[in-house]
């Protein structure tokens, strides 16, 4: 049985998701808007309350790997004191299961 | 097999609604509508905030301020900033912007009255501080040492600073409102740790230092050791009191970003089953008690720098018992 399912959506802030939500489904955020989800019916129904689009774990991989591509493009463009002072975003492996 | 009656002397009470949270925790009960035994648990959860107006990192926050009346200010997007924001439990709105851009400096204080000290620029580190009346900053009195990656803790009044570097540091100095003094001595140098608590009974814990899980505790004079975190951790914020405290977020060394939560009860750190959405290192944090802390802004492991925000709470939930 598969454990997680994938999709992006634009965290809104207040209420994106609840303390009854954390309770009811495991839930990460990633960069790209990707949020892996607990796969049960309360995990979907959230996903598709926030407008969510469900993706696969390809497509929410490769989403993902451009943003931290990008990232880290944007980070080596910095000046030496600017990456003194910052981190150059690391890659970033999807759960499988 | 013993009954639920033999063992506790009394049955499952049969109810057609669940009661309120008020007087549910802790017991259980039969829901005869639902069909279910049901029991009530207080337990911790993050959930999503208002979002940051600016996506920063190495931001400070007034520490003491109670999660829903945060003071945010300065940090890094990555030139120095100035600018303060409000939280008001569901939005940010600006607040009045520091004197100079400022960030990895600490704060104490609320959000009628928060204190910032310390920080960068320069790369050595400043002295400065500056106090916050709730819509405008004014300098404060300037530290006797200056630092950059230090913790504080307390208020604007009674504020402990500690730590930090360069070199790594593990000096404390005390604030009265007008001018600093030189405080106790922590036994391990560290930066980029945690504070919380006040000026005489002061926290400090996690950071980058070796180890990475050490907690000390200030008395107003000088400092103990106490537990070891279960996850050392440096770049992460912290929540309450020297004796009921959170640390939540950070990175393991070298670089293993954390959404786990550390839950202090005065001696020891217990992990929590609460993890943050998202990971977050260098980000601001605060809360005055372990019951309700929040996180916001903040480097994210792949996105860099980040805007959204976290409560913690903890609330009594209903559960369903199942066989499993």
């Amino acid at each position: 049985m598969e454990l997680f399912m994938y999709g992006t959506a634009v965290n809104t802030g207040k209420g994106f998701f609840t303390h009854e939500d954390r309770q009811d489904f495991y839930l990460a955020g990633h960069p790209g808007n990707v949020w892996v989800i607990g796969k049960n019916e309360k995990g979907a129904l959230w996903l598709a309350a926030k407008n969510g689009v469900t993706k696969t774990h390809a497509e929410a991989q490769a989403i993902v790997d451009a943003e931290v591509t990008a990232g880290q493009t944007a980070w080596d463009a910095l000046s030496d004191e600017e990456k003194a002072i910052s981190n150059r975003p690391g890659p970033i492996t999807l759960p499988y299961a | 097999m013993a009954t639920y009656k033999e063992i506790f002397g009394k049955q499952v009470k049969q109810v057609s609604s669940d009661p309120s949270a008020a007087v549910s925790e802790g017991q259980i009960w039969f829901n005869t509508d639902a069909g279910v035994f049901k029991t009530a648990l207080n337990v911790g959860a993050w959930s999503s905030g208002g979002n940051l107006g600016t996506a920063k990192y190495n931001l400070m926050s007034a520490n003491g301020a109670p999660s829903t009346a945060a003071l945010a200010f300065g940090g890094g997007g990555p030139s120095a900033l100035s600018s303060t924001e409000e939280y008001g439990g569901t939005s940010w709105t600006a607040g009045g912007a520091l004197p100079t851009g400022k960030f990895a400096g600490a704060g104490a204080g609320t959000q009628t009255a928060g204190l910032s000290f310390g920080g960068r620029p320069p790369s050595s580190g400043a002295t400065t501080t500056e106090e916050y009346d709730g819509s405008s900053w004014t300098g404060g009195g300037a530290m006797p040492v200056a630092k950059m990656g230090l913790a504080g803790c307390g208020i604007q009044t009674a504020a402990l600073a500690f730590g930090g570097s360069p070199p790594t540091r593990n000096t404390t100095e005390e604030y009265d409102g007008s001018s600093w003094t030189v405080g106790g001595t922590l036994s391990v140098a560290f930066e980029d740790a945690a504070g919380a608590g006040t000026q005489t009974a002061g926290l400090k814990f996690g950071g980058r230092s070796t180890p990475t899980q050490t907690t000390e505790k200030y008395n107003g004079s000088s400092w103990t050791t106490s537990g070891l975190m279960n996850t050392g951790r440096g770049y992460l914020a912290g929540a309450g009191i020297q004796t009921a405290a959170l640390g939540y977020g950070g990175k393991t060394l070298p670089s293993t970003y954390q959404t786990s939560t550390e839950d202090f009860n005065g001696s020891t750190w217990t992990t929590s089953s609460a993890t943050m959405a998202v990971t977050r290192i260098q980000f601001g944090g605060t809360g005055a008690t372990s019951s309700g802390a929040l996180a916001f802004g903040g480097e994210n492991a792949g996105a860099g720098s980040i805007a959204t925000t976290e409560e913690y709470e903890k609330a009594i939930t209903t559960k369903t018992l199942t066989s499993s």
